[in-house]
């Protein structure tokens, strides 16, 4: 692209001066899936990502890294799952989900 | 209509845009053995020089379908035999069935006995 991030203030921490930040800085993009490819949900369960992040959120949601957090539910979703379907060409299908990640720091919740 | 139209990809591409293909896996293949009790109840005559345990052949997921000593996972459907000394229910189930829900620890409805 050909766009320019002009920067924003931010409060520094404590005495510091004031520091300029991108704009597009301290995002998190968790996508279930990659650039250009179609999400799978399971007609019973649901959706194979949010059922894999809902998975993981509940056993390592309090103790990993977000970003550690985020690669254990790419690798369920990697391998645990594939598609079943009657109609021709949608069986036997596999997804891999999309961290896109503009954080500045390590994030933990709050035990 | 161009000669190279081709109606059935063009459907594919249909369903997929209007987020209409579905995972259709069903889980688990056996409902009615979902419980570890319905399970249990399946073992009366289960051979009784089998080196397994019926106790720890319901607790992993498996019923007894009544021949010889072949079993069947409620989740996955997969059939089990030929025991031997020293076989545990959950390793063989994991080493042939490793894509198995229930083993991997997804919830598929199991009712685990209550003690």
């Amino acid at each position: 692209g050909t766009d320019l991030d002009s920067g924003i203030e931010c409060d520094g921490v404590g005495d510091e001066e004031t520091q300029r930040i991108p704009v597009e800085a301290d995002f998190l993009y968790a996508y279930s899936t990659a650039p250009g490819y179609y999400a799978w949900r399971n007609v019973a369960n649901g959706s194979w990502f949010i059922s894999s992040l809902c998975d993981m959120l509940l056993k390592y949601g309090k103790q990993l890294e977000i970003m550690q957090v985020m690669t254990r539910v790419n690798h369920k979703v990697a391998l645990e799952f594939e598609s079943s379907s009657n109609l021709p060409g949608f069986d036997g299908k596999k997804q891999i989900p999309c961290i896109v990640s503009m954080l500045t720091k390590e994030l933990y919740f709050p035990k | 209509q161009s000669p190279d139209y081709d109606e059935e990809a063009e459907n594919r591409e249909f369903l997929l845009r209007t987020g209409e293909v579905v995972d259709e896996s069903m889980y688990p293949v056996v409902p009615h053995m979902k419980s570890e009790e319905a399970r249990l109840s399946t073992f009366n005559n289960w051979p009784a020089d089998s080196p397994v345990r019926p106790e720890d052949l319901a607790e992993a997921g498996m019923y007894y379908i009544g021949i010889d000593d072949n079993v069947q996972c409620f989740c996955c459907g997969g059939g089990l035999s030929g025991w031997e000394q020293g076989d545990d229910p959950w390793s063989e189930h994991a080493k042939y069935y490793s894509n198995c829900f229930f083993f991997l620890g997804h919830n598929v409805g199991n009712v685990p006995l209550t003690t």
